[in-house]
């Protein structure tokens, strides 16, 4: 599409008064696009049209009608009545002389007669437009009266229009984090004593800045799995919310067993298995059972330990973890795909291994963290399970002062 | 540049702004921890806050584009970085520029503001660089004389007026800084437009229609004395006028002279005159006010034209629901329960306020105050007609505080404290509110629920995108409002409640008015029409919308511009029509009128007839490296940010205990860091004359600031203003005092401090809180603490605060000749604004009582007397205000261990000049002032008890001097008697500098 800068440019050669360098421009403009060299040639036949056409007044009948048009204005309407049948008037005869130029010329446009009718009603049409103005408007003026995309009866005032501004001349720096702390419970929760708490928690600083946190936070799997509905489901599940504030669910993740467990090849192998996937159905049980990997899994000392302990034995008995279980979402999640393939992945073994996430799960704030309604609702946002499913959170989570950002907009004056 | 943006802008904000921080809203220590700073090879970025690292690189890309298009646009390189203070304290965004001491913006980061669409604009950080870099480089760039004296000086100096002499050493420094301020903002909002690729006020709708009105109602437009003296102070449009006019004229230069001619005027080159309008004359051959009365007669022309044009189909009659202009109006809203419209109004004389206008009587009742109003659109107002209680914000350019005031009751409710929210919306539905929240540079649609205690994000934009003038579909199904984009764009959109409450905010748009934005949209009460305005033809009319058709209609051809149409009845819709006073509410037929003519913009023809407009773009393919950025953010660090700014000559005037006086001269540094809550002043002079002993002739004073901390010495203290007399700050002897102030609340125009402060004194001759009043002990150690609430305001146009009220209370304790006297003192105020506009009454009250030691200790007692003011001055002018003041008395006459003041005070309204002047120094405004006293002292000691009664007035003169400097010329008169002493009388001539 040509610019205004180039159509002045073309208009201006048609009327001589090119620069022999803009003439040269309009040459090149011409060479290199054809749009423009189709303009050229109309303008140039129309021009050529226009310089036969001897000066015209007006029909009298039009003269009379417009010059009735601007007295009454001038007398600043006196009778809106009056005014407004007289302009109606010359509108209606506009619109049947028009009707019929555009319906004659879209049967004959090809006729040189016909092109030499309708560029003298154009030029007529300029010089009362002339008449009534009193000069020419600026081309960024340009306006028409009821055009295709704009309402009957409105002329709209032209713009002068340079280079618009885009979304590509906005450069930020990870807003998506800052737009996030524009929610209410975000920031309620970031407000919360518990999360502060959390926050300067050296644990959870080191847990946070793990080379193994950062690499489950960057999987794939995790991504798919945080932004998933059956994670949010769980997530903001009373069930699970009570589990993870259970003591004895403490006690279990802290436990060296259930670490060494998690750490195992073979209980992965068993996570990622499609039977574990189908567990519920008494085929895929045993299928499961029979596998080599949970077999494997069975003789590790370490699971051993973990199925005899106190702490997996409350956790087990207790209704929370019975509703859990029983919840549709926490199988959907269990049946997911990311979920199993996060779950026996080196990184997030290593996560669960590492003495900060385990310090940073037995603290009392985590759990009161966890348990607060603010941190819910915010598990329950999507964009918040968007944003840390995404890059920015993993730039967050390398970036020692993004760290702090939580922490800092907790504590934001302005 | 925003409607309130502007060097200027920045002088009377810029203190407020960093009084804020340096005073601090809550705890400076961890304020200034938060502070980040970058620095880039020509920039360095100081924030307030991490929250806002993320628009860093947009930061850093749009200026380093504005900076390299300025630098070849005036063939010049500022010295060093320039500073920058990204905040984020303001409800709409803003900014400013000064080039002193150094090259300084200050940015706000919220959404710009959008009524009336008086200052269009594109992304906002890249709009706010390329003006505000031309404030920069039109004032900042030197010649090579202005460059000796800045070496001279060692910078470039500031003035201040405890140092008048800085007024000339800055003038030497910085010349074009003494320029009037819509000679600034004109050549800015004049480039910045062009910058913006044509979006900008130079084609502008809002001022076409500014000029038109003046024209259309044979109104005089401000000659360029007159715009300065009373456009930009009494006028509603107020400061706007700077920008209105300035660019009006600007673009007028431009127009009939070429941009190159009109550029040399603003481009501080070799050979140029230093001040403005002689460098007009220079260039143009005439003088500026010959040009400007041609100017005049060249626009009224513009505008007849553009009136025929209108007038070439039949205009809209409006029929006003009353005499009264209201000035500027909020979005109103129709009240069935008393058949009348509820609007919040801000004229000139009047503090802002809701109030009532009945349809069928045009009856006017003022209803509320309405504090921290806002320039164009006063408050942001909704209304609930099932329980008739008005939703209102307060603070309207800070943190906004959402109330309630329930019309039955008239009882007011604060709902949300700086809740920042604005753009509000009843939903009749489910009596939710809904708004838009500004916070760290995003945009929140946000509902409130009933009670409307908290506030729920529905949908943040993301930057760049706004969202604005909303309105509810009476079903509560659909919300509506204008949407703005990083281009400028704006559009009607819908959405669906039930949508946005599920997280879906895809907006439906309603129409598209290309380049013209949607403004004010409303629905019927049956929800099938929506009405609005928009400049579609270059004159804002009112829009109908059909709903179940989707076809958009006007519904009028104005001669100035409607807006904010709320529609009545299905035959006609209240209106405000722009006047040349403000808005006038205005009935209008509900009916398409039958065509309506476009007009034509200034600024398009300047682009077809100057085309080189039309490549000043700022250049592109700036990388920003985002990590690189990151990396090189720290935090912000006083020592490093603290240097010598300026160093200068001054000269002083000291007197002795026995009255013998001595002229000294010295130096001045002035040391402070770039946020400028710290600081080190330093002074020091000699008088090297015999009058003064030998060890009274060395004088030091130096004062450091740091956040909320002061630290101050002396030596034989002297002062500039002893010079003159007859009020006397030189003391004899060495002082050492620290104090610390802190705000317990700040909230818009109120605000509670508390001061703490400890001082030590040695070699004392006199008392160091009063002249003449010999100490009974050379060493004095004092403890002061005190609690001061301020709540103080004035209607647009006013000359002083008109109303509201102060209360102070404080306690001193002198510890002298191993005696300690402690003293209580109380005092407190109470202003009325009078019906008669910008005249006010104010009550003051004041109680003191010594608490131990002798009574007739001069360290116990308090002293009265005289009026106050120095033969010349820098401090406020009603120096009578101060408890210890008594015109009519000798300077300490009469002390009382106790005492008990009280006053009454009468403020005139004020005289304004339009054309008393030359534009180098004109006359603003006089006005005169009456008052009377009465004082008890020792009232609890028979014997001693003493009354006395004065009355006085005080006639001021106001005048403009280098285009910037607000000097008064004061003349007092004053009478007092009393039971043991003879009547007297006091005459008072003052005159304050800046």
């Amino acid at each position: 599409m040509l610019t205004q800068y180039q159509l002045e440019l073309i208009h201006r050669e048609i009327d001589g008064e090119n620069t022999p360098e803009a003439s040269a421009e309009v040459r090149e403009l011409i060479a290199s696009q054809p749009e423009a060299l189709t303009l050229m040639s109309s303008l140039q036949s129309l021009d050529a049209l226009l310089r036969e056409v001897p000066n015209r007044e007006p029909s009298a009948e039009a003269r009379r009608a417009i010059y009735e048009t601007m007295s009454m204005h001038v007398n600043a309407s006196p009778s809106a009545a009056h005014a407004e049948g007289i302009t109606s008037t010359v509108r209606r005869w506009a619109m049947e002389q028009w009707n019929g130029v555009s319906t004659f010329m879209g049967e004959l446009m090809l006729t040189k007669k016909v092109l030499l009718v309708a560029t003298t009603a154009v030029a007529v049409i300029a010089i009362i437009g002339n008449a009534l103005v009193g000069y020419p408007p600026s081309v960024f003026d340009a306006g028409t009266i009821g055009n295709g995309d704009g309402m009957s009866g409105v002329q709209q005032a032209g713009r002068y229009k340079g280079a618009k501004k885009t979304d590509a001349d906005v450069t930020l720096s990870s807003p998506e984090i800052q737009a996030l702390l524009q929610n209410d419970q975000i920031i309620k929760l970031i407000k919360s004593e518990a999360f502060r708490e959390v926050m300067r928690n050296e644990a959870n600083r080191v847990a946070l800045s793990d080379d193994a946190n950062r690499m489950v936070l960057a999987n794939d799997a995790n991504r798919m799995l945080l932004t998933s509905e059956a994670y949010r489901e769980v997530t903001a599940n009373e069930a699970y919310l009570r589990i993870m504030q259970n003591e004895a669910n403490r006690a279990l993740f802290a436990s060296a067993a259930f670490r060494e467990l998690t750490a195992n090849p073979a209980y992965r192998e068993v996570l990622a298995s499609e039977a574990n996937r189908k567990v519920e159905a008494a085929d895929a049980s045993r299928k499961l059972e029979a596998s080599a990997a949970y077999r494997k899994l069975e003789m590790s000392p370490a699971y051993r330990e973990v199925m005899a302990s106190a702490a997996f034995r409350n956790v087990m008995a207790s209704d929370a973890n019975r509703a859990l279980f029983a919840s549709e979402a926490f199988r959907t999640v269990m049946a997911n795909p990311a979920y199993r393939s996060l779950m026996a992945s080196e990184a997030n073994r290593n996560v669960m291994l590492s003495p900060a996430f385990r310090e940073l799960t037995a603290s009392s704030a985590f759990r009161v963290l966890l348990s607060s309604e603010a941190y819910r609702n915010v598990m329950a946002n999507a964009a918040s399970r968007e944003l840390m499913a995404g890059q920015a959170f993993r730039e967050l989570t390398r970036n020692e002062a993004l760290r702090e950002t939580f922490l800092k907009e907790a504590n934001r004056m302005f | 540049m925003r409607t309130l943006s502007s060097h200027s802008f920045l002088r009377r904000r810029v203190p407020t702004l960093l009084v804020a921080v340096t005073c601090g809203i809550t705890a400076p220590i961890r304020l200034a921890a938060q502070f980040q700073e970058v620095e880039t090879p020509t920039l360095r970025l100081i924030y307030t806050s991490p929250g806002q690292s993320y628009l860093v690189p947009q930061v850093v890309s749009t200026f380093d584009k504005a900076l390299r298009f300025h630098e070849q646009l005036f063939d010049y390189v500022p010295h060093g970085r320039m500073n920058m203070l990204m905040h984020d304290l303001w409800h709409y965004g803003n900014a400013g520029a000064r080039p002193l001491p150094e090259n300084h913006v200050t940015i706000g980061i919220a959404p710009y503001g959008h009524d009336y669409e008086s200052a269009p604009a594109p992304e906002r950080m890249g709009s706010s660089m390329n003006h505000e870099l031309a404030h920069i480089f039109t004032t900042d760039k030197p010649t090579a004389a202005d460059r000796r004296f800045r070496s001279l000086f060692l910078g470039k100096v500031t003035p201040n007026a405890e140092v008048p002499l800085t007024i000339a050493y800055g003038y030497l420094t910085v010349p074009r800084w003494y320029s009037p301020r819509w000679y600034l903002e004109g050549i800015a909002t004049y480039l910045e437009t062009w910058m913006n690729g044509g979006l900008g006020r130079a084609i502008g709708p809002y001022d076409e229609m500014v000029f038109r009105t003046l024209v259309r109602d044979s109104v005089q437009i401000y000659d360029v004395v007159g715009l300065e003296s009373e456009g930009t102070t009494i006028d509603f449009q107020v400061g706007s006028n700077s920008y209105l006019y300035g660019t009006r004229f600007v673009s007028y230069l431009a127009l009939r002279y070429g941009n190159d001619k009109m550029l040399a005027w603003f481009n501080r080159t070799e050979g140029s005159k230093r001040y403005f309008a002689s460098d007009f004359k220079r260039i143009f051959g005439r003088s500026l006010e010959d040009e400007w009365s041609r100017w005049i007669e060249w626009e009224k022309q513009w505008q007849r034209d553009n009136l025929a044009l209108i007038r070439t189909h039949p205009t809209t009659a409006a029929r006003p629901l009353t005499n009264r202009v209201l000035g500027s109006v909020s979005r109103a809203w129709y009240d069935s329960a008393n058949a009348s419209i509820l609007v919040a109004v801000r004229h000139p004389g009047q503090e802002a306020h809701i109030a009532s206008i009945e349809i069928a009587t045009g009856k006017f009742t003022r209803i509320l105050d309405i504090p921290g109003a806002s320039g164009l659109s006063v408050t942001s107002l909704a209304f609930d007609p099932a329980s008739r209680e008005l939703f209102y914000t307060t603070n309207n350019a800070d943190w906004r505080n959402l109330l309630a005031l329930d019309l039955k009751t008239g009882h007011t409710r604060m709902l949300i404290h700086d809740s920042r929210i604005g753009d509000l919306a009843f939903n009749r539905a489910d009596r939710s509110l809904w708004g838009v929240r500004h916070d760290n540079g995003f945009s929140t649609l946000v509902r409130m629920p009933y009670p409307y205690k908290e506030w729920n994000q529905v949908n943040t934009l993301p930057y760049g995108r706004d969202l604005f003038n909303l309105d509810i579909s009476p079903d509560g199904s659909a919300l509506i409002g204008s949407m703005s984009e990083v281009s400028g764009d704006q559009k009607l959109v819908r959405m669906k409640t039930s949508a946005l409450l599920s997280g879906d905010a895809t907006p439906e748009i309603l129409f598209d008015f290309s380049d013209w934005a949607p403004s004010n949209f409303v629905y019927s009460s049956d929800g099938r029409f929506i009405y609005g305005s928009s400049y579609y033809s270059g004159v804002s009319n009112i829009y109908r919308y059909d709903v179940e058709r989707a076809r958009m209609q006007p519904l009028s051809n104005a001669e100035t511009g409607f807006f904010k149409p709320l529609p009545l009845t299905a035959d006609s819709l209240v209106v405000f029509a722009y006047s040349r006073q403000g808005f006038v509410p205005s009935m209008i037929a509900n009916a398409v009128p039958d065509s309506v003519s476009a007009i034509r913009f200034l600024g398009n023809e300047i682009a077809e007839q100057r085309k080189e407009v039309q490549g000043w773009v700022p250049p592109s393919g700036t990388n920003v490296d985002r990590n690189a950025l990151t990396a090189a953010t720290e935090k912000y660090s006083t020592v490093r940010n603290f240097r010598l700014n300026s160093m200068y000559p001054v000269v002083e005037g000291y007197q002795d205990v026995d009255g013998n006086f001595g002229v000294s001269g010295g130096m001045r540094l002035n040391f402070a860091d770039r946020v400028g809550a710290t600081s080190l002043d330093v002074t020091g002079s000699y008088s090297p004359g015999q009058e003064l002993s030998e060890n009274e002739r060395l004088h030091l004073h130096g004062v450091f600031r740091h956040w909320n901390w002061t630290v101050s010495g002396a030596l034989n203290r002297a002062d500039f203003y002893d010079l003159f007399g007859p009020t006397r700050v030189s003391r004899k002897g060495y002082s050492l005092s620290a104090q610390y102030q802190k705000s317990l609340l700040f909230d818009g125009p109120t605000s509670l401090y508390y001061t703490i402060r400890a001082a030590g004194y040695g070699g004392l001759a006199t008392v160091p809180e009063f002249q003449d009043v010999a100490a009974s002990d050379d060493k004095l150690a004092t403890i002061y603490g005190d609690l001061s609430y301020k709540s103080l305001r004035k209607s647009l146009g006013a000359i002083d605060d008109e109303l509201g009220s102060t209360w102070a209370t404080a306690f001193r304790g002198n510890y002298a000749g191993e005696k300690f006297r402690p003293r209580l003192t109380a005092e407190g105020s109470k202003g009325f604004l009078l019906p008669l506009d910008h005249s006010s009454v104010w009550l003051r009250g004041a109680a003191g009582t010594f608490m131990g030691g002798s009574r007739n200790d001069p360290f116990a007692r308090s002293y009265f007397g005289g009026f106050g003011n120095n033969w010349v001055d820098y401090r406020g002018i009603k120096q009578f205000r101060n408890t210890e003041s008594f015109p009519g008395l000798e300077i300490n006459e009469v002390s009382g261990a106790t005492y008990g003041k009280a006053q009454v005070e009468w403020m005139s309204p004020p005289l304004r000049f339009r054309k008393v002047g030359i534009p180098s120094a004109y006359l603003r405004w006089a006005s005169v002032t009456a008052f009377a006293s009465g004082l008890t002292t020792d009232f609890d000691n028979g014997d001693a008890r003493r009354s006395y009664v004065n009355a006085g007035a005080q006639a001021d003169l106001r005048l403009i001097t280098i285009s910037q400097f607000e000097s008064t010329f004061s003349v007092g008169f004053a009478t007092a008697a009393g039971k043991h002493i003879p009547p007297s009388s006091a005459i008072m001539i003052s005159f304050k500098l800046m």
